[in-house]
């Protein structure tokens, strides 16, 4: 007996799936009207051992484009399951007689959770508001920071500068001198600059004569550049 | 919207299974600012998450929910 029971329980559910409807109804239908209308869905929906599990009304929505002579219209969504076979013909039937602006068939996915439009607005919504609470907390936060008193570490007091160097003196000699040295010689270049003082205290005869070694260099012809 | 640098495999709940059209919300997370499926290179999906969300984009335009164009 329990065998036989499950047999029949196994074809039924072959033969039986769940599917979702969704219609778009006209915007300037009456309370009554729609009331008839969404009845006669509910019919034919229940034709064929079908059954309505769940369903949701919307009130009148903005389209997101018009369709036919309609910016708005309401939203009926039904979660039913219906005989495999008959799908066809309900969609013929809606299609038809039902008057509707739009219909949508699909078939549902396994353990399949009906949720409608305004239940996935009210969620969006309460994530939204989630979102930009702690988008602020995190400003206040950030502004808070910025606001309150940095630690101040104690500086390290600065050497004193060197006062009145000869801007063009202690420009043009170090070059030079570093020049004259990579060209001479192999020995690798101090590579700490010289103090500013030494700089200073140069004097403009040397430079005349780094001068002279810089062009017997350069017109040296062993030495390409 | 989905960006190159924002790209992660995100709203894994809510495609484990399948994604809903009715699901404005999560729709117009993949859908770029001229009402265009937002490729996988941008939005991070895997494979089948980025087809059930293709299906639900396409489901959500012609009811419409959400515009084709923009």
């Amino acid at each position: 007996m329990a065998v036989s029971q499950k047999e029949v329980q196994s074809s039924v559910s072959e033969d039986v799936r769940e599917y979702e409807l969704m219609v778009i109804l006209p915007p300037d239908l009456t309370e009554a009207d729609l009331n008839t209308k969404v009845q006669d869905l509910r019919e034919a929906l229940s034709q064929h051992g079908g059954k309505v599990l769940n369903e949701e009304i919307t009130p009148v929505r903005n389209l997101a484009y018009r369709i036919g002579k309609f910016d708005r219209g309401t939203y009926a969504t039904f979660h039913f399951s219906f005989a495999i076979d008959a799908v066809q013909e309900l969609e013929k039937l809606i299609r038809i007689e039902m008057g509707v602006v739009r219909h949508m068939i699909v078939t549902c996915p396994k353990n399949y959770i009906f949720k409608g439009i305004m239940a996935y607005e009210e969620e969006a919504e309460a994530l939204r508001l989630k979102e930009s609470e702690e988008k602020k907390a995190k400003d206040n936060e950030a502004m808070e920071r910025r606001n309150s008193p940095r630690p101040v570490a104690p500086r390290p007091a600065r050497a004193e500068k060197p006062s009145e160097v000869p801007a063009s003196a202690a420009n043009v000699a170090p070059k030079a001198e570093a020049k004259v040295e990579k060209e001479e010689a192999p020995v690798p270049a101090p590579k700490i600059a010289p103090p500013r003082d030494a700089l200073a205290s140069v004097p403009k005869a040397d430079l005349s004569k780094v001068d002279e070694q810089l062009k017997a260099i350069l017109d040296n012809p062993d030495i390409s550049l | 919207m989905a960006t190159y640098q924002h790209r992660k495999n995100r709203f894994t709940d809510q495609i484990q299974t399948f994604a809903d059209y009715k699901n404005i919300w999560l729709v117009r997370k993949f859908v770029s600012q001229w009402g265009r499926i937002v490729p996988r290179y941008y939005s991070g999906l895997p494979v089948q998450g980025q087809k059930r969300i293709a299906l639900a984009v396409k489901r959500a335009r012609f009811m419409a929910l959400i515009p084709f164009t923009k």
